[in-house]
């Protein structure tokens, strides 16, 4: 639905006229661009797609009738289905990417296409299945004596209970803070950057921090967690290097995927040995399956 | 995700898919961290079997013990799922999604897909 047909000339234009002022208007020429051909598109598909009404009954007739904004002098008539098509393209995820590109936002969790997860399941699902007795707390004899494990990996804070706190994933949730922050410590820690910290590791950044020493202090462990920050190279992403990444796709894809409750895009892939090739389809019906996208860097 | 692989590895099936370089060392933004045997930083795979070499040594270094589909060169998994540079989905037993985090890297939250997990397990206890 959205066009993609301008990548070539705008990586030229991204590599030889880097001046901001040139990246503000080609972003919202793109912008624009987008928005009209995008809007174009969608009233094509809604006029010949799947949507489109049957032809009118005496009833539908009927109803036109009596609804003034039917009538072909009303204003209503014609605004409406572009209000409803403009709603569309603005929620389409590349639009709100470059929106907030134009903004001048860097990357952010709830920014531009950083959306939240979805999930069929949550609290609310929880509480209309096993909220006995509607206290908006669930307790583990509220659930079948077989799920007792099951019960406990939902419960994160490990009160005992599970409210609603416990299934909070954005990011002002406490938890999700607390984890953000234990990742920010646990970073300058792992050495090889494996996502695992072996006693060896522990003990190195013991030495490093201690600096030969017995023991660590406050100050120490702060030396050593925040160390002082290298001359300010080019980490942050200019405005310009967003724009690249956006084009280069190191920003993420520019498509959405499925969303929930739709049917999961098959495919077969082999594995890194060569040895087996996996379709996707073939493990359906036996066990839910878990998909992990992701790279080495 | 490698320990919720080993914790629910009876009651769902785990796939990893290895897809494009998210920083490669040749790209906008490269990464400070993860570099190959050399040293150098690592470059985007143009040919399948730098690719396979590459994801193989993810896969070492980062001891995943699932199976790790390799996306073809056309990153065709990779963009039908929008998975670059992260993502994770849960598919239930018809094939539809019932869970999809939102994208990499701020979205991906291996606690949040395990509450999904643990809850479609539920739902199938009844």
């Amino acid at each position: 639905m959205i066009p993609f047909s301008f990548s070539s000339a705008f990586c030229d234009f991204l590599y030889y006229a880097p001046h901001p002022m040139h990246i503000r208007l080609l972003l919202r020429t793109v912008l624009a661009a987008s928005l009209l051909t995008s809007l174009a598109a969608a009233q094509e598909q809604a006029s010949s797609g799947p949507h489109t009404p049957a032809p009118a009954t005496a009833q539908s007739r009927k109803s036109k009738i009596e609804n003034p904004k039917s009538r072909w002098f009303h204003p209503r008539r014609y605004l409406d289905p572009y209000w409803t098509l403009a709603d569309r393209v603005r929620q389409a995820e590349i639009v709100e990417m470059l929106a907030a590109l134009a903004q001048g936002s860097p990357p952010a969790p709830g920014k531009g296409w950083f959306h939240e997860g979805e999930s069929r399941y949550g609290w609310q699902w929880l509480t209309q299945r096993y909220d006995q007795d509607d206290d908006q707390t669930i307790s583990p004899n509220e659930l079948p004596s077989e799920a007792a494990e099951l019960f406990a990996r939902l419960d994160r804070d490990e009160d005992g209970l599970l409210k609603a706190d416990d299934f909070d994933w954005s990011e002002s949730a406490p938890f999700v803070k607390q984890s953000a922050q234990a990742r920010r410590f646990f970073g300058p820690l792992d050495d090889d950057h494996n996502g695992r910290l072996t006693r060896e590791e522990w003990q190195d950044f013991f030495e490093r921090a201690a600096l030969g020493g017995e023991a660590i202090t406050p100050d120490d462990l702060r030396a050593a967690l925040f160390p002082p920050e290298p001359a300010k190279d080019d980490d942050d992403p200019t405005p310009l290097g967003l724009l690249k990444g956006f084009v280069t796709g190191e920003l993420g894809s520019v498509y959405e995927g499925p969303a929930l409750e739709q049917r999961a895009p098959d495919f077969e892939l082999a594995d890194n040995h060569g040895r087996r090739r996996i379709r996707l389809s073939e493990l359906y019906g036996k066990k839910p399956v878990v998909l992990i996208f992701g790279s080495f860097t | 995700m490698e320990e919720l692989h080993r914790r629910y590895g009876e009651q769902a099936e785990f796939l990893a898919v290895y897809v494009r370089e998210a920083h490669a060392g040749d790209g906008v933004w490269p990464g400070k961290f993860t570099k190959d045997d050399a040293g150098t930083p690592i470059h985007q795979p143009t040919q399948m079997a730098e690719r396979i070499g590459v994801a193989d040594r993810c896969c070492e270094v980062l001891e995943i013990s699932m199976p790790l589909l390799v996306d073809e060169l056309d990153d065709r998994v990779g963009r039908a799922y929008s998975g670059m540079p992260d993502r994770l989905y849960l598919i239930d037993h018809d094939g539809r999604v019932a869970y999809k985090s939102g994208r990499g890297p701020f979205g991906f939250k291996p606690g949040e897909l395990e509450q999904s997990l643990v809850m479609l397990l539920l739902d199938q206890c009844q």
